[in-house]
């Protein structure tokens, strides 16, 4: 992988208008009899708000990162070659440096900090994640774990995906995309050579149909547990084409929230079957007829960059160059500090300046729905951040953590119980108030001593109304904090000063 | 009768992910395939390293 630079060079890059239509992907949500709660409206329009990859919106104000843990992959599509990334969630033809999960949240945590705009890190190859379980669930372990304010994603071509739903849900994924070309098992069969699936490999029509079965089987479950999906399709002309349509009316009827109809990339240097046998690319124009006639199923997406699997910064840019493992300190500064910078910054773009010309106040909610206050402090593992100011609120993103009270067996673990009550206080760093129903007493009290109130007067209430009233109470708190952070920039400036 | 891996190969991880003897390792980014440990698969019809290997020379039998 040392020709890293010339093949990245020698890719190229599809054009793409990333022209902003209105943010029409929201409203046309759809919602499945899901089991989790918060794929109410208000909860999967806070899921995508900041990614910058399903939302018109966000994809200029977020940046995502694609961290390349996993080489290997189970299927022979006829668009990529191998030797390359992966065609599908990446643009043809690069090659990425393939990391360890250890040097993964290494890179992580360095971007992290580079660019305070990263609301997303997902994996997305150089192969298929889900060909690569072990490496692909322990980076993603490891985020979660370290990094409590980044959404996690993860894209694959769904063969195997149906096994992995529980544990990717456990791991607070909540955003998977799935390559489906074609729901027709002879289509299928001239666009994948093989697949390989328990053991051996398949070819032809019979490849085509286990693989769109494992796919359909994999975005049913994703729907069931709420977790959003997002299908990519490459169109591939006098192959697939004509089929797309219908392709999206099925990824409707099946709860997908997102369709992505991508154009084929064919150039024969990159040696893919497709471009050695002068398989033609698609006119803009068509492109856009496709898009156009599938439109009215599920929603499109117009902005997809096709980036590759180490793509690093905004959609429209990629910075991955600048971090190169080598060049990362293996020895991180403790990423509370980072997160609680990222989280004044991602402040200040939502809420246009405002929070940083006013004193205002970060606060944490233990809410299922996304829509009251309804959660025990010990039974949220995800707080949902509110920049409040004296006259508006604004979400500003999640801290998710390993639920602190496991519940049932209350004997069990007194003890983990006790690190996982340090990792939630260690994930809220930076806020100033907490809103839940109920709280027991260690966690109050050490919350109390990180300086984060408490308040359960809301409980039950609706988040809007809490948030609009909260102010007025705490108003000399935000007024405190926010005398003693000017107080920190000051000196800031005098020590510039006198250096 | 046993297997080999080629300089064909491009360390892609495919075969080292499938298998179940846990044969396949990576020295100086080369991969190989330990004789000892290797059992051809001999639980099912044929090796799953060379069913999921996309180069098709990389695995071969050698005598
Ligand atoms: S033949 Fe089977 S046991 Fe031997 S290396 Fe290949 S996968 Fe492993
Ligand atoms: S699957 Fe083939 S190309 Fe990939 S590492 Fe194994 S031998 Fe090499």
């Amino acid at each position: 992988m040392d020709n890293n630079s010339d093949t990245t060079k020698a890719a190229t890059r599809p054009s793409c208008k990333s022209k902003c239509e209105s943010d029409t992907l929201t409203s046309n949500i759809n919602l499945s009899k899901e089991r989790r709660a918060d794929a109410t409206p208000a909860g999967v329009k806070q899921k995508v708000i900041n990614h910058p990859c399903y939302s018109n919106d966000a994809h200029h104000k977020y940046a995502r990162m694609h961290l390349p843990v996993a080489p290997a992959c189970n299927i022979q599509c006829n668009y990529c070659n191998r030797k390359y990334d992966c065609a599908n969630e990446s643009r043809p033809g690069v090659v990425s440096e393939l990391l360890t999960p250890k040097q993964a949240l290494l890179k992580a945590q360095a971007v992290a900090k580079a660019i305070p705009q990263l609301s997303v890190i997902g994996i997305a190859g150089p192969g298929d994640p889900l060909a690569n379980p072990v490496r692909t669930m322990e980076t993603l372990a490891l985020i979660r774990a370290a990094m409590p304010d980044i959404k996690l994603c993860i894209s694959t071509n769904g063969l195997t995906l149906v096994d992995h739903v529980d544990e990717l849900l456990k791991l607070g994924v909540d955003h998977v995309t799935v390559t489906i070309n074609t729901l027709d098992e002879v289509i299928a069969a001239q666009i994948y050579k093989w697949i390989y699936f328990e053991g051996r490999r398949y070819e032809g029509v019979e490849a085509g149909r286990i693989l769109i079965q494992r796919q359909m089987e994999g975005i049913a479950a994703l729907a069931k547990e709420g977790i959003l999906t997002k299908v990519n399709s490459v169109m591939i002309p006098g192959i697939n084409d004509g089929h797309l349509p219908e392709l999206s009316r099925e990824l409707r009827r099946n709860k997908v929230f997102l369709h992505n109809i991508m154009p084929l990339i064919s150039k024969p240097e990159h040696g893919t079957f497709f471009g050695l046998v002068g398989q033609r690319e698609p006119l803009t124009t068509e492109l856009d007829e496709v898009r156009e006639l599938a439109g009215g199923n599920v929603s499109q997406m117009k902005h997809c960059q096709q980036c590759r699997a180490d793509a690093v910064g905004m959609l429209e840019e990629d910075r991955s160059a600048e971090f190169s493992i080598e060049d990362i300190n293996p020895e991180p500064e403790d990423y509370t500090q980072t997160m609680a910078g990222r989280c004044r910054f991602q402040s200040a773009v939502i809420s246009k300046g405002v929070s940083e010309t006013e004193a205002s106040l970060v606060v944490a909610v233990a809410t299922k729905n996304s829509e009251q206050i309804d959660l025990h402090f010990g039974h949220a593992d995800c707080f949902k951040l509110y920049l409040v100011t004296k006259n508006q609120h604004h979400f500003i993103g999640e801290r998710r953590i390993t639920r602190y009270c496991s519940g049932d067996n209350h004997e069990q673990s007194i003890e983990t119980n006790e690190t996982n009550l340090q990792t939630t206080i260690k994930a809220l760093h930076g806020v100033d108030l907490v809103l839940c129903c109920r709280i027991g007493t260690p966690p109050s009290e050490a919350l109390a001593q990180e300086n984060i109130r408490v308040v359960i007067d809301y409980a039950y209430h609706a988040i809007d109304v809490s948030l609009a009233d909260i102010y007025s109470r705490y108003a000399p708190l935000a007024h405190s904090k926010w005398q003693a952070r000017q107080k920190v920039e000051q000196q800031k400036v005098e020590q510039r000063e006198v250096i | 009768m046993a297997l080999k891996i080629t300089n064909s190969c491009f360390s892609c991880y495919a075969c080292e992910t499938v298998c179940p003897a846990g044969a396949i390792s990576i020295e100086v980014n080369t991969f190989i395939i330990n004789p000892t440990l290797c059992t051809e698969c001999d639980d099912i019809e044929s090796p799953r390293c060379i069913a999921i290997c996309p180069e098709p020379k990389a695995i071969t039998r050698v005598k």
